[in-house]
């Protein structure tokens, strides 16, 4: 449509570039659009009158929302020091932080567990501390974080880039300590890409399966119960509670995107 | 006063070099250079933006070479406001009051757009406003932190004549407050219009730039020490070289420092032998279609290379040796018939030669040369 809006006439090379592109839209939507098609409203229901259900996806949704949180603040300081300065080493360090990305998710449960384990020095350290990381909240933090950071790292680092550098030495010039600056000028303009980076990291861990199920079987994330179920009970009954799953992480979804991207077109005039 | 002792940065692409230079408190100084001079260099220096590799700055006597940025007390506005885009223009001017009262703030805020005349603007976004506009802003920010010297770059040039002698008002108004300024042009009529003392900064053709002349602007305008500073400053047919005596005329002979520009005759008067930088009047020169009949020492051949009508009259250039521009009235080349390509003769009087600057042999010069304007 734009094309054509634009230029007047759809040339058959157009046409066949829509063509290819409808192909990758149907790719990601059919199977979706099936598995939502084949769950009736009668087993949407039951399954929300499962607190098991209710429970873990509550539990889903927090746990990795806390993860986000906990990670940003050591996320956002790396990030902007990656876009702002010359370092020795920052092309070994921004490829470490993808290194998340390429590593196999079962074998990094696997690299978590050997050092979260509650023989390991950091096992007996929390378990000193009255808390453990396997088959804990704190645990499947680490794994969904692990997996997800890059996501937020990445559009952090895009964000910190884009705000003008001028701008952060004009508030210096005005007296601004670092760390005002950074709160004051570089955190607000970058906050689109950053809101960006949370929603991603967020949604990337949410739906952690691989890695969170070597550190915790419970406390139940949703992932894991839709594994479980259909392991137990097969299709049928693993996806309903896929469906819930999916279309609550949406809504959620479109709120904080439409919410965070509201008050950021308010005020950003660049 | 802001001091700067012997600075120098060595950058791939050029080079600030030995450049010393006092600003006396509540002086309006005028850094003067070509676009790509460093002149913007210089300034990010100052705020403490860029670290120099030598050389020591210091400001109301404290040394604040190595101080951080935001503790400098160094104000810079720049070419093209460095507005915040996420803050209106109140909180854009109040970002730099801290400790005040929510009324103190304000009330500071208020008398800073009332004296820049944008009071009415203090609700609106950055992006909504106009170049002159956002400039005040900028000003008014920057003030509002009261800085020991405020740093102006290029402020004037990315906006409308009439914005200009606006913003012009309110810079001589902000000096005659007190306000120590040190502002950088490539403009020389700003500096007539504002300065009190100019500096000129030249980069020379291995990228080095020094500062090759301090002094008032009427001076530099008077007594340009090179032949760039003069012809920055706007002067045409300046030429360097060495006069000599002239074999039997009492006239001196002067021989350019360039083979191409050759040479002619300077009267004595209160001149004398030595390095010498000339310039002949532009309107000093008579051109005509046939050799004068009552022709000075000076009348040279060629033909007209190019006319450029401007408001006071049309500018030849001319192909003599030396190659001359001069001052033509309209009816001058109606008259005559001169057009690009025909042969012409120009005859200067060695007396309306102007001596712009002079070393060498006796008499010592007059003028007040301080330390700094040494080149």
């Amino acid at each position: 449509m734009g094309i054509g809006r634009r230029q007047g006439v759809l040339s058959p090379f157009h046409l066949a570039l829509a063509f290819l592109g409808g192909v990758i839209l149907l790719f990601i939507l059919a199977p979706l659009g099936t598995m939502f098609l084949h769950t009736s409203a009668g087993e949407i229901k039951s399954t929300l009158g499962e607190a098991a259900v209710r429970e873990s996806i509550v539990f889903t949704i927090i746990t990795a929302m806390g993860s986000v949180l906990i990670f940003a603040i050591f996320a956002l300081p790396l990030a902007w020091l990656i876009a702002r300065r010359d370092f020795p080493g920052k092309v070994l360090v921004t490829a470490i932080i993808d290194l998340p990305i390429v590593i196999p998710h079962s074998a990094a449960g696997i690299a978590l567990l050997t050092i979260f384990a509650r023989d390991t020095l950091l096992g007996r350290t929390a378990e000193g501390l009255g808390f453990s990381f396997v088959s804990h909240r704190a645990g499947i933090m680490m794994a969904m974080a692990f997996v997800s950071l890059p996501h937020l790292m990445h559009s952090a680092i895009l964000g910190f880039a884009s705000v003008p550098e001028r701008l952060e030495k004009a508030a210096l010039n005005l007296g601004a300590s670092p760390m005002r600056v950074f709160f004051t000028i570089s955190l607000p303009l970058a906050w689109r890409h950053i809101l960006t980076g949370f929603i991603m990291m967020w949604a990337r861990g949410m739906s952690e399966f691989g890695a969170v199920i070597f550190i915790a079987y419970h406390p139940m994330v949703t992932p894991v119960m839709i594994f479980e179920r259909f392991g137990a009970y097969g299709l049928k009954y693993a996806r309903p509670v896929a469906v819930v799953f999916v279309t609550v992480s949406l809504v959620f979804f479109v709120i904080v995107r439409v919410l965070g991207g509201r008050r950021v077109t308010d005020v950003d005039h660049r | 006063m802001l001091t700067i002792d012997n600075l120098g940065i060595d950058l791939q692409e050029f080079s600030l070099r030995e450049i010393s230079l006092t600003v006396e408190k509540g002086e309006y100084f005028m850094l003067l250079g070509p676009s790509g001079g460093g002149k913007s260099l210089l300034l990010e220096i100052l705020a403490g933006m860029i670290r120099p590799d030598s050389g020591t700055i210091s400001l109301e006597g404290v040394d604040i070479t190595h101080l951080p940025i935001n503790r400098r007390r160094i104000g810079l506005v720049y070419q093209k406001p460095a507005l915040f885009p996420h803050m209106n223009v109140f909180q854009n001017i109040g970002y730099g009051l801290r400790g005040l009262t929510r009324g103190e703030k304000s009330a500071r805020v208020g008398e800073l757009a009332e004296k820049m005349g944008i009071s009415g603007l203090l609700q609106r976004h950055p992006g909504t406003l106009s170049g002159g506009e956002a400039q005040r802003v900028s000003l008014a920010r920057m003030l509002a932190v009261s800085p020991h010297i405020l740093l102006l770059d290029e402020p004037l040039s990315s906006l409308d004549k009439d914005l200009r002698d606006d913003l012009k008002g309110i810079l001589r108004t902000l000096h005659r407050d007190g306000q120590t300024i040190l502002h950088v042009t490539h403009d020389y009529e700003e500096a007539f219009s504002l300065a009190q003392r100019v500096g000129i900064l030249h980069r020379n053709d291995k990228g080095v730039s020094r500062l090759v002349q301090v002094d008032e602007p009427r001076s530099v305008f008077d007594h340009p020490k090179t032949r760039f500073v003069a012809r920055f400053v706007g002067l045409k047919n300046v030429f360097e070289g060495t006069l000599a005596t002239g074999g039997d005329t009492e006239d001196l002979c002067f021989t350019s420092n360039r083979a191409e520009q050759g040479s002619f005759y300077i009267h004595p008067g209160n001149t004398h032998c030595g390095t010498a930088l000339v310039m002949i009047p532009e309107n000093q020169v008579r051109c005509s279609f046939q050799e004068p009949s009552d022709h000075s020492v000076n009348c040279l051949q060629g033909e007209i290379l190019d006319l450029a009508p401007t408001p006071s009259g049309v500018e030849a250039r001319l192909g003599t040796t030396p190659e001359l521009t001069v001052l033509l009235q309209p009816d001058t080349i109606s008259r005559e018939q001169l057009h690009v390509g025909c042969g012409i003769w120009a005859d200067f009087d060695p007396a309306s030669i102007r001596i712009l600057s002079q070393t060498g042999e006796s008499p010592p010069s007059t003028e007040n040369v301080s330390p700094e304007n040494r080149t």
